[in-house]
């Protein structure tokens, strides 16, 4: 016999479910186990975006994060009416996670290419989730801290090779003035 | 088809759809005003739960928290509250209904209109060039004694319609306990329901006035409460008859600014009088008191309770009184300030919203 009330006020725990799967593979998430990842996806907010329609535009003030569900989203820069292409995102690939720590303007925009579904994560709902389960909320905290460090290291082994580079073609120019200038004497 | 064709009849189109939205909206205007009586019942009972849920929620996360599930500490919640009610009525409803009444008396018997007939008295006495007939042309002491009547009357009804509200009392009850528990599901079921154009903008303006109105809501009751008790416990060193009644209207009255403090000390003072009218120096100790309640107020209590106020202009806050006053009477001029307070915060969160995301 069913107890709709009962059900209510005392629901079952029932399987993973798509949501959970999803958050699964993003690093920021990597360390909550199940339970902490079902409190997430009480939080995350389910939208379903069709082609050409934007996420977010560049210059907005930034809400929170998103990961990909299905469907292909470009992210891109506008200067002067011209798009600057970023990157091609698909399944499982997330964006906009910086706006989880403040809120700066989007540096870009977020455009779907074709039907997408996508899984929302903001601010506020993390607040409120370190207000009520502080231990998740640091979790989650420590995953985009995570995530930050990663790309700082990356970039700044890029901006080292650049450096180097550049250094390099300095010295060339520097070596080509010298025999311009023994030439000339 | 040329392009200035093509212009005009896209023109058309976004006009008549505007004009489709526009009256759209006038129909649902209306509808919405020749429904309101009738639903005026369910969405106060609405109201006072929202209001419930909003002071009752930092409890329940509190709870969380400590590892309560929800389900559990909204309940736990919940009966700690209406036990806590009970109580507080149990012992003070006896209590205030006995001074009320008893202030109700005093100001119907003739003490009043004898004491002004002895203070009109002095007045010509000392100053002959007022005319005694002209004094009494304006039937002062009748006035005077229809306010105060008016006034005691009304916040006694007003306390007798609040109790008489118990059979509604379980239906909020309810209410406030599923807003408690399942608040987070009504906010996603809320937000699904924005378009996509304005998601994010939609979402920021619904977050930052839910906090902001729960900030000032609870920063206003919680404000009216550290008042009333500190007016009653004045009243009480004092030893002013009915302080407990003067000291709860002086509680609600604080909800109004700039006005509330002397709304509040007047009836103390004026029922002072009347009972100890050979003890005029009464009326000093009780201003003396009132300032250092507000002083106590204005120091300590509103630099901890955040957001209470909303920096209306004095103004407004005294034209806001006043429409109120004529909409709802006694209660209305109560209820005025944080109504405008509130309609402000959204308005300002709502021009936000539309600067910052350039929502067209």
């Amino acid at each position: 016999m069913k107890f709709p009330i009962w059900d209510n006020i005392f629901p079952k725990p029932t399987e993973e479910s798509e949501t959970v799967l999803a958050l699964k593979g993003v690093p920021i998430f990597q360390e909550l186990d199940n339970t902490e990842l079902k409190e997430i996806e009480r939080l995350v907010h389910q939208r379903e975006y069709t082609p050409g329609e934007r996420i977010f535009s560049q210059g907005q003030p930034g809400l929170g994060m998103y990961i990909l569900q299905s469907g292909k989203v470009k992210i891109y820069q506008e200067e002067q009416g011209e798009q600057i292409e970023l990157a091609r995102l698909s399944r499982g690939n997330f964006f906009g996670d910086m706006s989880l720590l403040d809120e700066a303007p989007r540096s870009a925009t977020a455009e779907a290419l074709e039907l997408s579904r996508v899984i929302a994560f903001f601010r506020p709902d993390l607040m409120d989730l370190l207000d009520r389960q502080p231990r998740t909320g640091i979790k989650v905290i420590k995953g985009v801290a995570g995530v930050m460090a990663v790309r700082l290291r990356a970039q700044n082994d890029v901006s080292r090779e650049l450096h180097e580079q550049v250094s390099a073609l300095q010295r060339e120019i520097d070596q080509l003035k010298s025999q311009l200038n023994n030439q000339s004497s | 088809m040329d392009q200035s064709s093509h212009r005009v009849i896209s023109l058309d189109t976004n006009l008549l759809r505007n004009l489709l939205k526009f009256f759209l909206l006038l129909v649902l205007a209306y509808l919405f005003v020749q429904i309101f009586p009738y639903v005026a019942n369910v969405l106060t009972l609405i109201l006072v739960s929202v209001l419930f849920s909003t002071i009752l929620s930092p409890f329940v996360n509190m709870m969380e928290r400590r590892n309560i599930p929800r389900v559990a500490g909204a309940l736990l919640v919940l009966l700690t509250f209406v036990l806590v009610v009970a109580i507080a009525l149990r012992f003070l409803i006896p209590v205030i209904r006995e001074q009320a009444l008893a202030i109700n008396d005093l100001v119907q018997s003739q003490r009043p209109v004898e004491l002004l007939e002895r203070f009109q008295q002095w007045v010509t006495e000392k100053f002959p060039f007022i005319n005694a007939g002209n004094f009494q042309d304006f039937d002062i002491s009748g006035k005077i004694n229809a306010f105060i009547g008016d006034f005691v009357s009304g916040s006694v009804s007003f306390l007798f319609n609040v109790a008489g509200m118990i059979s509604s009392f379980f239906i909020v009850l309810v209410i406030t306990f599923l807003l408690l528990k399942d608040s987070r599901k009504l906010n996603k079921a809320l937000i699904s329901l924005i378009p996509n154009r304005y998601f994010e903008p939609g979402l920021t303006l619904f977050y930052q006035i839910q906090q902001q109105l729960s900030n000032y809501i609870r920063g206003q009751l919680t404000d009216a409460l550290i008042i009333g008790i500190l007016s009653i416990i004045g009243l009480w060193i004092l030893h002013i008859k009915y302080f407990v009644f003067i000291g709860l209207l002086a509680g609600l009255a604080n909800l109004i600014p700039y006005i509330g403090p002397v709304v509040g000390a007047v009836p103390a003072m004026v029922i002072s009088i009347i009972n100890n009218p050979g003890r005029p120096i009464i009326l000093l100790y009780i201003a003396v008191m009132f300032a250092i309640v507000q002083m106590i107020d204005n120091s300590v209590v509103s630099p901890m309770v955040m957001s209470r106020s909303v920096n209306i202009h004095p103004i407004t806050v005294i034209v806001i009184i006043i429409i109120g006053g004529n909409l709802m009477g006694v209660f209305g001029m109560l209820i005025a300030v944080p109504v405008a307070g509130i309609l402000k915060v959204t308005i300002q969160q709502i021009m936000w919203t539309i600067k910052h995301y350039r929502v067209r």
